[in-house]
């Protein structure tokens, strides 16, 4: 019943805080001064009144009026300066999946990966296994995923034959085609994402593996492995399963470069082509940006407090 | 003509969005891909028309016609583009990226085709199935035609089997329901304006669009009187007190400061703290447009003579404009009106029957190529019944969403949109519902391609994939747009160059007020300099210093090596006469325009150093280091003599000249040219008096506002690769951007002050750049003094128009004396001509290998291939997955 009410309060507090958010980014994206110019050749007739159709000129209030009356419709309008004439919810939609197909292939290849790779790193720690993880991992965090891009795309495609260049998206974003063409960007993206979860697991492991508790366990008779797999792996569990849940959180945020490099049409460059839009920000995608983004940042923000009690009982959410 | 304020990776754009093309015969050799030379022996039967000559030739052309016919093999051209379009919507579309679909899936009622030889154009029916026919006659008492008029009202025949590419018929009707639709006053379409803004305006469309509306039209100045200058006394005034002529209003505009200074009054320094622009502005509407009364004229005259130096106009007038400081404000004011109610049949578009189109046109236009260029566009032809569905009123709000998906688009050209993914790729299958595949229309050896498929590749990484996909075998053609490419492959035998209408500029924007500002609170960046000078930079002898270090050629390796150097503004493919193609630069006045600036008027002909003319521009390389330095110690003495050089920094010596370079982006192609211009001015500094005084810094990246920070902001002090693209067969118009005043760098310039001199039918005229540039050459009648045998004005002025109706040897005349004119300004100097480079694919040929301008090399019209998708698959496969091009 404490969960049940605090699971109510955080929502509604989300839906307040998503309100003043998206009301605060409509304010100001609308404050922002017109930057429209007459072009030579163009009527700056036409451009004026297109503003004054499209409402431009009505006062503010009346315009978030507007827009929350037909975003509750899910009717996010078109795209009037970027991708301009496209219904902004189709074109999001339609990029969605592609965008959640690779980076849920990433997160499934990759999590267990990193946790493998962190967990026999702490296992062996200071032996050579350690040092040669723990080092790939520094290497691969500080170098940036579109540099292993660069070169998985020439090695795999130009040198070697075995890849495509770009995503084949001929078949759609849930199609074995597309999966195929886009594996060396799942390679690129899941490097990074490998080494974070190892390096994470790794301190977690070792920390708790050198715990008085540990020490118990043994001398209660538990072996080692027994040790660690019961005790050890769940503790250190607690502060990683919630970055576990905050990856496939981010399932739906596109990757900027590495869907540029593979050509996936993903929902990465929505946002910033939106905002670099010319004359001006495009309002309507970048308004559905923010409606669903912040939205899902919220959204992921209760479920992984609330996960917190699932992996550890003795957190009790919403308990006095 | 568009704005294009060009930038290399645009021009490698350009180059790659161009269709590649083939040659006239086939090769069956699939295995051994040859030179152009070789296979163009070959005569194959890889065509799927085999020209047949029974079938006679086409009458306009001159090209064989053939049988269209399958032969049951596989052509896709596979190209590439850095923007793939979400949207093609042809009556809104704003950028040339919505062309990467119109252009495959569009036809139109004239179209350019090669002539017989392929050495140039001509513009032939398509979707018309004759040239138009002056029906003027035929509607006097009608569409504001009298009696007397001609070339007013035309009437164009339509083929007969015309088709959208779902069957569905296109008749003179559809036509005149596009062009409703694309005048819907609910709409304001984008491309609407094309209809009114050019020489070619179908009657009443621009009433038809704004009706109900208040707008405002043309400038108070362009329609007072084409050699008078306004008199304010002429204005009523309403009961409410504004201001009227000939029951328009006389509009004040806070965000154009018209003809002459800048953007907006406030980007001229102007703010409510001037309480006479305090009170226009709070007389503005929404629009931040004020109907002016006579006090509120007042204001603006005052705010004009501001500019001036003056605190208001009765000063200005009495120390030095006299009459003219009260009418100066022409430029900068409009007409206001409200457009009445009408009806679409009051405009001049319209069906007789189901294969004729009668436009009528508001100013005459005869039947040349300006007419037929006109008309050879789509004419925003859109299937109406699918676009009528794609509207959307719903929410208050006219939306459309015709052509953004295979469901929402028809199209009625050689290819039909097949595949689209937004953000990914795009395809194309023939459309064997097009009128051009049908016997009696189908040229013998176009079309080749069976399909189309355009890859999207985006980002900064988008070359080197598009090159690794080329050496793939994976696209058939590839834009050398780097130097690292140009030099790797400028010997190949697959590499062609592309020739274009722009000559890529060095720009400065000289402005003693804006110099001031800048250097006040500009930083040092000499160890020996305390203070920062930069209205040195006014004096035209340092500027033309600057262009005078620049080893061209070098410049060009450093840059972009396909580039050619440039001595003159207007390019050499320039066509001034499209009636007889010839060239701009073929004519003496032009020849002379450029010998003149360079100093070898007189070093050309018998006996002397060149003997010609054009031996003699051969020769101009721009290059002259000693001669930068005369000009750098001859400015500073002139600065000394101006007091542009304080004496106390001449006396301690701890000043400099900091120039700063405008870079748009990190490209090579523009850094290496910044560093280049650092090291060619410091060096040519050297023993001078500007030796340790002389700065040259690169700007940041500064992306999208690059041209404005120089154009309006005067934050940065030279450009360079910057130009101005149009139509080729239009020298005239895009000289204009010179002069316009949203498309010239040099804004701080007044060039209604600047005055020059032609030679028109044995008189010496002389009238303002602006006026001759900007009015003459747009066909609107100036008034030119004539100039006496002493240079002096004679005191009698003549009327003087040379639009696209009056000899082309007047226009001419008057360019190139402009164009003498604007480099003796020194504001900007011609660099290199935009000359590009691209590989062909192995399996293409081009039917002609000298570039033209508006054809290409042929286009996907023409493109030849050696091999079909899956020979050509093979044969990259028999060279080890990758074709060696070098």
């Amino acid at each position: 019943m404490y969960l049940f009410k605090y699971v109510l309060k955080r929502i509604g507090l989300m839906l307040m805080t998503l309100f003043i958010i998206v009301g605060m980014c409509f304010f100001l994206v609308k404050l922002l001064p017109s930057t429209d110019l007459p072009q030579h050749g163009q009527d700056m007739e036409i451009v004026l009144r297109r503003r004054e159709l499209l409402g431009y000129n009505k006062p503010i209030l009346e315009q978030f009026y507007r827009f929350l009356k037909y975003a509750f419709q899910g009717n996010f309008g078109v795209g009037e300066t970027y991708k301009m004439g496209t219904e902004v919810w189709t074109v999001f939609t339609n990029r969605l999946p592609y965008t959640i197909t690779l980076n849920l292939i990433t997160i499934i290849f990759s999590i267990p990966v990193g946790l493998l790779l962190g967990i026999y790193a702490a296992l062996k720690k200071n032996k050579w296994q350690d040092h040669l993880i723990s080092t790939s991992v520094m290497v691969v965090v500080s170098v940036p995923s579109f540099i292993y891009a660069f070169l998985i795309q020439y090695l795999l495609y130009f040198k070697l034959g075995i890849a495509s260049a770009v995503a084949d998206t001929s078949q759609g974003a849930f199609s074995w085609t597309f999966i195929k063409s886009v594996y060396p960007a799942i390679l690129a993206m899941s490097f990074g994402t490998i080494a974070g979860f190892a390096r994470y697991t790794r301190a977690e492991l070792t920390e708790v593996l050198t715990s008085e508790f540990m020490l118990l366990a043994r001398t209660k008779g538990l072996t080692r492995a027994q040790a660690t797999v019961r005790h050890a792996l769940r503790n250190s569990m607690v502060p990683i399963f919630p970055m576990i849940l905050g990856e496939f959180v981010s399932i739906m945020s596109g990757s900027l470069i590495i869907e540029q490099l593979f050509t996936i049409p993903g929902v990465g460059q929505l946002y910033i082509g939106a905002i670099n839009a010319q004359p001006t920000p495009d309002y309507n995608y970048f308004m559905l940006l923010t409606v669903f983004y912040t939205f899902i940042g919220l959204a992921a923000g209760i479920v992984i407090d609330i996960s917190y009690g699932f992996i550890d009982p003795r957190i009790r959410m919403g308990a006095r | 003509m568009k704005k294009k304020v060009i930038s290399l990776l645009l021009a490698s754009v350009m180059v790659l969005s161009m269709a590649s093309c083939g040659k006239k015969d086939g090769n069956t050799d699939n295995t051994d891909p040859s030179s152009p030379e070789q296979s163009s022996e070959n005569t194959g039967n890889d065509d799927p028309s085999e020209p047949s000559t029974d079938l006679g030739v086409d009458p306009f052309s001159g090209h064989p016609l053939g049988h269209f016919e399958d032969d049951g093999k596989t052509y896709t051209y596979h190209s590439w583009t850095t923007v793939l379009p979400a949207a093609w919507n042809v009556q809104t579309y704003e950028n040339n990226e919505a062309t990467t679909i119109l252009n495959y899936t569009s036809d139109s009622l004239y179209s350019y085709e090669f002539t017989e030889d392929y050495s140039t154009f001509v513009i032939v029916p398509s979707m018309a199935s004759d040239y138009a026919t002056d029906v003027t006659s035929d509607y006097v008492g009608q569409y504001g035609i009298e009696a007397g008029d001609v070339n007013k009202a035309w009437s164009i025949p339509l083929k007969e089997n015309l088709k959208f590419d779902n069957g569905d018929p296109i008749t003179a009707n559809t036509f005149v329901e596009s062009i409703k639709l694309l005048l819907n006053p609910a709409a304001q379409n984008g491309r609407a304006d094309d209809f009114y803004m050019d020489t070619f305006k179908p009657y009443n469309a621009e009433n038809y669009l704004k009706q109900g509306a208040y707008g405002v039209s043309e400038f108070v100045s362009a329609s007072f009187g084409d050699d008078e200058y306004v008199d304010p006394a002429l204005f009523t005034a309403d009961e409410e007190g504004y201001l009227q002529h000939e029951g328009k209003d006389i509009i004040f505009d806070l965000s154009t400061s018209g003809n002459w200074y800048g953007p907006s009054w406030a980007d001229l320094g102007f703010d409510d703290s001037i309480p006479q622009y305090a009170e226009l502005a709070a007389a503005a509407d929404e629009n931040g447009r004020v109907k002016l009364t006579a006090e509120l004229l007042k204001d603006f005259q005052d705010l004009i003579a501001m500019l001036h130096g003056y605190d208001d106009v009765d000063s200005y007038a009495a120390e030095e404009a006299g009459d003219y400081a009260y009418q100066e404000f022409e430029e900068a004011a409009f007409f206001g009106m409200f457009y009445p109610e009408m009806d679409f049949s009051e405009v001049g578009v319209f069906a007789p029957s189901d294969y004729e189109l009668v436009i009528v046109i508001k100013d005459p236009m005869e039947d040349n190529y300006y007419l037929r260029s006109a008309l050879a566009s789509s004419f925003f032809l859109v299937h109406p019944d699918l676009y009528t569905q794609c509207i959307d009123e719903s929410t208050g709000i006219y939306t459309n969403t015709y052509g953004t998906s295979l469901d929402t688009y028809v199209g009625f050209g050689p290819y039909k949109l097949t595949e689209f993914v937004e953000g990914s790729y795009v395809k194309f299958e023939r459309n064997l519902n097009w009128h051009g595949y049908a016997d009696g229309e189908y040229l013998a050896d176009t079309y080749m391609a069976d399909g189309v498929r355009i890859q999207l590749l985006e980002g900064e990484a988008s070359t080197a994939t598009a090159h690794e996909m080329f050496l793939k075998g994976e696209l058939d053609s590839f834009g050398l747009s780097t130097p690292e490419y140009i030099n790797e492959y400028l010997s190949s035998e697959y590499t062609v160059f592309t020739d274009s209408e722009s000559t890529w500029l060095l720009v400065m924007n000289p402005g003693m007020e804006n110099f001031e500002r800048t250097q006040a609170v500009a930083e040092p960046m000499l160890n020996n300099a305390n203070t920062v000078n930069k209205t040195i930079m006014t004096l035209p002898d340092f500027r033309k210093a600057l262009s005078y270090a620049l080893d061209r050629q070098e410049f060009i390796l450093a840059t972009v090596p396909s580039m050619k150097p440039a001595p003159y503004v207007l390019s050499k493919v320039l066509v001034a006469d499209p009636e007889t193609m010839q060239t701009y630069r073929s004519y003496d006045a032009a020849k002379d325009a450029v010998l003149n600036f360079w100093g070898l008027a007189d070093d050309w002909g018998d006996g002397k150093e060149y003997a010609d003319r054009d031996e003699a521009i051969d020769s101009i390389t721009g290059y002259d280091p000693e001669g930068a330095k005369v000009l750098f110690d001859a400015a500073y003495d002139q600065a000394v003599e101006q007091g542009l050089l304080s004496e106390e920094d001449i006396a301690s010596g701890n000043w400099e000249v900091q120039i700063i370079v405008g870079l748009p982006s990190e490209a090579k192609a523009y850094v290496n040219g910044g560093e280049f211009l650092q090291t060619a001015w410091t060096n040519a500094a050297q023993g001078t008096k500007f030796e340790n005084h002389l700065s040259v810094k690169l700007s940041d990246p500064l992306g999208s506002t690059w041209s404005a920070e120089l154009k309006n902001n005067g934050s940065i002090d030279v450009l360079f690769l910057v130009g101005w693209g149009g139509d080729p067969m239009d020298p005239y118009g895009l000289f204009g951007c010179t002069v316009d005043p949203q498309l010239q760098y040099d804004t701080f310039t007044d060039k209604t002050n600047i005055f020059y001199d032609v030679e028109i039918n044995g008189q010496t005229l002389r009238a303002s750049y602006y006026a001759w540039i900007y009015e003459a050459l747009k066909g609107q009648a100036i008034t030119a003094q004539v100039i006496g045998a002493d240079g002096n004005p004679t005191g009698e002025t003549v009327s003087i128009s040379a639009g696209s109706s009056d000899p082309t040897e007047v226009r001419v005349a008057i360019t190139a004396a402009g164009e003498e004119a604007i480099m003796n300004l020194a504001n900007l100097f011609p660099l290199c001509s935009d000359a590009a480079a691209s590989l062909r694919g192995m399996r293409m040929e081009y039917v002609t290998y000298d570039y033209n301008l508006m054809m290409s090399f042929g286009g996907i019209t023409w493109n030849k291939f050696l091999m079909d998708d899956d020979e050509f698959a093979q044969y990259v496969a028999s060279q080890g997955g990758t074709l060696n091009y070098k």
